[in-house]
Formats: structure tokens, C-alpha cells, sequence
């Protein structure tokens, strides 16, 4: 069975091994797996009261709100822990909330390397990697070298079994649950679930979706009712989690710095290209017809690259569409008409 | 009341005679760097480059009242109103076309290089970015991690040390002269002398009366953020210190009857300076210290137990004010409020800074838990004066007052 928005917290409940949440696609799961826990990456809901608004201003993207809101209400019961992975200024700040008001017993910060061209974001990546380690094996169990390959080999499964999918053939919304599902459920068991789905022939005009933690389902059936099909996308609960995979002819901890510094980066980080390039490659390659930006408000990394990426379309006449999700997290009627009618245009 | 400090004329003549040396840089030679507030200035100092400072004319703005203004040049290239206000009305000003609408001082000097160390915030590496893009200048940008507990880890110092030997390789290439290490140690000593007597100038305000306010560090903290590691930042505040002193001897002080002396916490809110001074200054209340002009007064670039000055660097740049855990944070504001016998806490929740923001409702609580003292959040934007509610705000600071006068 798949997660969506309605049973994913139900199947949380369920989980029997001690668990480490997360909250970035720029965790390496595998090392929480070497060490015998459950990577759990957090994916908000609407389930339990508003917590969040006790500690963070209205003006905080609704992701930090549904993660701190998550952990408030935590519906996991082998919860160990957290390790945050530093992205923005808000998952920053969010993470020391976290970690003074004892949200868990257990809290690591990955301060990752924020400019990943340089020659020593490579030894610095690794030196912190080895204190995750560290850490998380005194939660769980002391890594071997040998739980550490096969964890590796494992994360490259279910990476290339995602790449593997032809999301042409399923709805927009099935896909981004099999993505989901990855990132919750236990592997081994995710890796069989999903030799179950039927495939079925999606019509609709391509279109590429670039954004960045957008986990309500329904946005995405609002792609398959209007006739948008999504053939590629820049977004965390998709591409940005299943991209390239941990060179199993290095060592582990070198292969998942190496898998982390070369992997197509996100606004939050930089490197000796610009983003706008990177999308601009990549729907030339999907043959999208055009782009649909999908951001959650008040994330300033995302909202600085799009105008860059904007003008890096028009100049090649790809038309986009810009959507922005307001606090409440709610899906509005308004977004479905904007899909719409950017559907019907695209038709023309 | 005392009125204006006597050096407030001296600064802008200072300030003005810096703005023309790095608008005039081209005819002189000379080249401009812009860089982030809390980036290592030392180094451009040492190789004769002039720094500039965007954050710098963000504040300029946000004070003239030209932020909606030039935010919407901005906009209508599709940056948002959620972007930092700072960045967004500097990038206003790169894309107006009009010459009259391009900020206080016509716009700064165009950069030969942009150097951002993220140690105040992520944003600046963004704002930095589209600035590169669009004047086509090489960035160099300065990564140090974020100290969340304890000390400053080995491989972080390590890690930030070797990005300092790149910055000074990035600036060798892009002005094709050699630093001189002997000359940046000296520029180093300059600085801390800088930043001591900066601090020397702040704890003027622990007497009773204080002689000046936060809103007057706030126009004077110019020079030490602009111009550090230069002689001129010490000779200023030598003069800064002895008119203080004259007040404090004279028993002047910067408002007339002193009743409550308060602590602000962020950036200050620059459209809003003379109402929220006139505002304090009718309820008897002086702002006696802040977090934000004291994150200068403890950069110290100390080579004591440090094999290379590149990791002293290291160790001065890393866990500064805005990249530390905020536990560390409310320790600081306890500190201050010690050191500065506040009765009250001012916290301005800014939307245009998620680092400095995020975290003061905890701030708010721990403070009044582990001090007795209250604390009020307004809600505001340091620059934007669009995103402000003047009829929110007075009522918040009202209700605080009546609060406060029931408390001291």
C-alpha cells in the first residue's frame, strides 16, 4: 500500500524499529540505516492542533510550521530522534527550537558545506559525516563497514528503482506517493510495494514542476484533472531525493560526501553553475511544454532564483506558471483555476 | 534632554569622505569590494581595495524612506515581497534605469569582486549570487558553519581557515597583486583596537543616566562596520568616548528623566528611527544597549595559542552573533541585560531577517523566565516601510509601557 496524505501518519504509528526523522533531501539515510534505525523523513499533515504558532512568527514558511508542528504532535512512538540537515535560515533556526524545547531526546545538526564546488567542502563533508556516525551509533547500533555497504547498496535500490519509473504512465499524484512512500516506509518493504502498481497511459500536455517541499497530494491531482502531465521536476519530495547514487567503488562515507557535493544542488546551496542552467538542461531533455514553479511562501532561497530562472525560460519561449502556497498549507480552488487555464494555454 | 551628539556632524563628514573615495575609486585607481557585514574586511583592507557594503545602503534607504520605492523595481523582475528587504531594494536600485531613483548616494560604486561570508545569514549568498549575475563580477563566498553547542569543532576552524587562504588567492587573481602577510597582521591589531573601543563606546551607556541611546549607536556603529581595520575608526571613537564622558560627568543624559532603560533585539527598524525614539523618549524610557551594534564590538582577531593567523580568523568569524545556537543568543541578551541594568526587553520580529527572527518567541519566554523581566514583540521590517502597522505597533508598545511602570 502506498502513503498519501491520509494514511501516512497511521503507518508511522506502525513502525517497530527505532526511528530518526529528518527533514532535508540532503540527508544521507544511509548512514541512520548502517546503523540499524528507520529513516523517517517528516512529512507534515494537517492530523493535531496548531502547535507551531507558539513558537514561530506568521511569516514562517508552512514547512517549518507542519515540521515543528509534527514533532509537537509526534504521531511516531519509536522516535529516537532528529537530525537536521542544514538547509535554510529557517530550518536552521528551527532546528535549535527543536533541540531547547527537547522535542526529542535525541538532535544532531548536519551543517553540510554550503558552497559544494570549493576542494575542501570534500574533507570538511567528510569529517562531518563521520560525527553523524558517531552519533546516531550510539542511538542505534555501532555502523560496520559492512552495514555500511549494504546500506549504501540498498539507498542505490530504491534510487534507481524511482529513476526506473515511467511517471507517464500513472497519475501525477501516484507518483509523487511512490516518492513519498520512499522516504517513509521501511526500504525492504517499500522496494516490494512498489512492484505492485498498475500503469496506465496519462494524457495531457508535459509540462516540468520546479518548487520545494510540497507533500499535500492533492496538489498534484489537480495536475492529472486539468490535463498537465508532469514529465520531470526540480522538487524535494521527487527528482531532488531519487538523483544519482553513492559510488559503490569508493569508500562509504567517501561515496556519500561525493553523492552529496555532486548532486544537483538546491537554491540553498551553490556551486560553479546556476540553477537557472540546471533547469533550463533539464526541460530541454523532458520535452516539457512548460514549467510549473510550486513553492511554499516565504522560502527566500527559492524565491531568489526565480526570477533568474524565469527570464532563462522566456528567452527560449517556454512558458511558466507561478504558484505559491500560502501559510495555511491549504490547496486552494484558486490554484486548481490558475493550473487550468496555464493547461488550456498550453493547448493552444 | 542632551539633544544630537556633537560627533554626529563628524560622522557624516567621515562617512560622506568614504563614500567619494569608493565613488571616485575608478579615477584613483583603486578597487571596490563589496562585502557582507559581518566579512572579513581585514583582507581588502590589507591589499588597498575598498570595501563596500550593501547592507550598509540598505540601511541608507530603509532611513530615507526610499525601500518601498526601489523594492519595486525589484519586484516588477519578480522578486518577491518574502525576500530580505535589504537585498530587495539594493537589487532595485541595480535595475532602476533612472538616475534619480537609484538610492541615497545614486547607487554604489560598481564592485570588481563580491565577497559573502554567510556567517549573518543564508540570503546574502543569494542576494550575492544575482548580483553577479548581473554585473558580471566574481563572488567569492565564505562558508562558516553554524555553531549550534559548544566550542568551535576542529575540522570547522580547519574548514574555514582554508577558505581564508582561497579568499586571499581570489583577491590576488582579481587585482593581480600579492598580500602582503605582514601587512594584513598589522591590519588585524588596527581591527581589534577597532572593536575594543567600539565596545568602549557601548558600555558608555551602562551609566545612569545613559549619555546616548541605541538609536545613536546605531548611526555611529558606520564606521566600525564600514571601516575596520583602519586608524581612523579608533580616532573616531577616542572622540565619540570623551564626548560621552562629558555628558556622564555632567550627570547629562541622552533623554530627560530616565525612568526605564530597555534592551533592543535585531535590526533596527531604519524608516521608523525618529518615531520610535520620539516614542520612548515620551514614556521616559531609553534604549540602552542592543544585540545588533554589540555583534561588532567582539570580533577579536586573536593569534594567541594559533599556529596561523588564517585560523584565528577562523575562530573570530565563525561563532559570531547571528551564527550561534539560540541558547548562546539568549545568554548574550542576559549578559547584556546585566551589564546594562535593563528593566525590559524590545524585540522586533523581522520579516525581512529569518535568522535574527525565528526564535525570539523562546527568546521572549526564556528571558522572562530567567530574569523576571517582561519583553514585547513588534512586528516590523527594517527597510520595507510598506510592512508596517504603526497602529499595531504603538498599541503593543503602550500596553508594554503600562506593564513595565506595574514592574520597576
Amino acid at each position: 500500500m502506498l502513503l498519501g496524505n491520509k494514511n501516512i501518519n497511521e503507518y508511522i504509528k506502525t513502525i517497530k524499529n527505532p526511528t530518526i526523522a529528518y527533514m532535508c533531501t540532503y540527508m544521507p539515510e544511509e548512514i541512520i540505516i548502517a546503523c540499524h534505525l528507520h529513516p523517517l523523513r517528516i512529512i507534515p499533515t494537517n492530523d493535531g492542533p496548531d502547535r507551531s504558532s507558539a513558537y514561530l512568527q506568521a511569516y514562517v514558511c508552512p514547512v517549518g510550521k507542519g515540521i515543528l508542528n509534527w514533532g509537537l504532535n509526534n504521531p511516531c512512538k519509536n522516535l529516537k530522534g532528529v537530525t537536521v540537515p542544514h538547509s535554510c535560515d529557517t530550518i536552521q533556526k528551527l532546528s535549535d527550537i527543536w533541540r531547547i524545547n527537547h522535542i526529542t531526546e535525541f538532535h544532531h545538526d548536519l551543517v553540510l558545506p554550503v558552497d559544494m564546488a570549493k576542494d575542501c567542502a570534500r574533507e570538511y563533508t567528510i569529517s562531518t559525516l563521520k560525527g553523524l556516525l558517531d552519533a546516531l551509533g550510539r542511538v542505534g547500533r555501532p555502523a560496520t563497514d559492512k552495514s555500511l555497504h549494504e546500506a549504501v547498496s540498498l539507498m542505490n535500490k530504491v534510487r534507481r528503482r524511482l529513476r526506473s519509473i515511467d511517471r507517464t504512465k500513472m497519475s501525477a499524484r501516484r507518483f509523487f506517493e511512490i516518492c513519498i512512500s520512499a522516504m517513509v516506509m521501511d526500504k525492504e518493504e517499500f522496494l516490494r510495494v512498489i512492484n505492485d502498481i498498475p500503469l496506465m497511459a496519462n494524457k495531457g500536455k508535459s509540462v516540468m514542476v520546479v518548487g520545494n517541499m510540497i507533500y499535500d497530494m492533492n496538489i498534484f491531482e489537480m495536475f492529472d484533472r486539468v490535463g498537465l502531465k508532469i514529465v520531470d521536476d526540480d522538487i524535494c519530495p521527487g527528482s531532488r531525493y531519487f538523483e544519482t547514487d553513492v559510488d559503490e567503488g569508493l569508500s562509504p562515507i567517501e561515496g556519500i560526501a561525493k553523492r552529496i557535493l555532486d548532486k544537483p544542488i538546491c537554491p540553498t546551496k551553490h556551486t560553479y553553475m546556476y540553477r537557472e542552467d540546471y533547469i533550463l538542461n533539464k526541460v530541454r531533455k523532458s520535452l516539457a511544454h512548460g514549467v510549473v514553479f510550486i513553492y511554499q511562501q516565504f522560502c527566500e532561497p527559492h524565491l531568489f532564483d526565480y526570477p533568474h530562472i524565469k527570464d532563462a525560460l522566456a528567452k527560449e519561449d517556454i512558458p511558466s506558471l507561478f504558484i505559491e502556497i500560502e501559510p495555511s498549507g491549504d490547496i486552494s480552488q484558486q490554484i486548481y483555476t490558475r493550473l487550468e487555464a496555464f493547461s488550456e494555454m498550453l493547448s493552444k | 534632554m542632551a539633544g544630537r551628539l556633537q560627533s554626529a556632524k563628524r560622522l557624516k563628514e567621515y562617512m560622506t569622505a568614504y563614500y567619494i573615495d569608493a565613488k571616485t575609486a575608478v579615477s584613483s585607481n583603486k578597487k571596490v569590494g563589496w562585502i557582507t557585514s559581518g566579512g572579513p574586511v581585514e583582507f581588502l583592507i590589507a591589499m588597498d581595495i575598498i570595501p563596500v557594503y550593501p547592507e550598509n545602503h540598505g540601511a541608507m534607504i530603509g532611513a530615507t524612506h526610499q525601500g518601498g520605492m526601489l523594492c519595486e523595481f525589484a519586484e516588477k523582475r519578480g522578486f518577491s515581497k518574502d525576500i530580505c528587504s535589504y537585498a530587495r531594494s539594493d537589487i532595485g536600485g541595480l535595475l532602476s534605469d533612472d538616475p534619480s531613483k537609484k538610492g541615497p548616494v545614486g547607487g554604489l560604486p560598481n564592485p570588481d569582486m563580491l565577497i559573502c561570508c554567510n556567517n549573518i545569514c543564508g540570503t546574502v549568498m543569494k542576494w550575492y549570487e544575482t548580483v553577479s549575475r548581473y554585473l558580471d563580477v566574481p563572488l567569492y563566498i565564505v562558508d562558516t558553519p553554524v555553531i549550534h553547542t559548544g566550542p568551535i569543532p576542529e575540522d570547522v576552524l580547519d574548514y574555514v581557515a582554508t577558505q581564508f587562504k582561497g579568499y586571499i588567492e581570489f583577491l590576488e587573481e582579481v587585482t593581480k597583486k600579492h598580500l602582503d602577510m605582514d601587512r594584513l597582521a598589522e591590519v588585524s591589531l588596527i581591527a581589534n583596537e577597532n572593536v575594543t573601543i567600539w565596545n568602549k563606546v557601548l558600555r558608555k551607556c551602562a551609566s545612569r543616566p545613559t549619555p546616548m541611546t541605541a538609536f545613536d549607536a546605531f548611526t555611529h556603529m558606520a564606521p566600525i562596520v564600514t571601516l575596520r581595520g583602519t586608524q581612523g575608526v579608533t580616532d573616531y571613537y577616542k572622540a565619540l568616548i570623551e564626548e560621552l564622558d562629558g555628558r556622564t560627568s555632567q550627570g547629562i543624559g541622552a533623554i530627560d528623566n530616565e525612568q526605564y532603560r530597555l534592551l533592543w533585539d535585531n535590526i533596527p527598524v531604519w524608516h521608523k528611527m525618529r518615531d520610535l525614539s520620539t516614542f520612548f523618549v515620551n514614556h521616559n524610557a531609553a534604549l540602552v544597549a542592543d544585540t545588533y551594534t554589540n555583534a561588532w564590538a567582539s570580533t577579536n582577531i586573536t593569534t594567541e595559542g594559533e599556529k596561523d593567523i588564517l585560523r584565528a580568523y577562523a575562530k573570530a568569524y565563525t561563532p559570531i552573533y547571528l551564527n550561534i545556537g539560540i541558547d548562546r543568543m539568549i545568554d548574550v541578551i542576559k549578559g547584556l541585560a546585566d551589564i546594562f541594568g535593563v528593566d525590559g526587553l524590545v524585540l522586533h520580529s523581522n520579516h525581512s531577517c529569518k535568522p535574527y527572527s525565528v526564535g525570539q518567541y523562546d527568546i521572549a519566554r526564556r528571558f522572562h523566565e530567567e530574569t523576571g523581566k517582561p519583553s514585547v514583540i513588534i512586528e516590523g521590517d527594517m527597510t520595507d516601510e510598506r510592512s508596517w502597522s504603526q497602529a499595531q505597533v504603538t498599541t503593543r508598545l503602550e500596553a508594554f509601557m503600562e506593564m513595565l511602570e506595574a514592574h520597576v
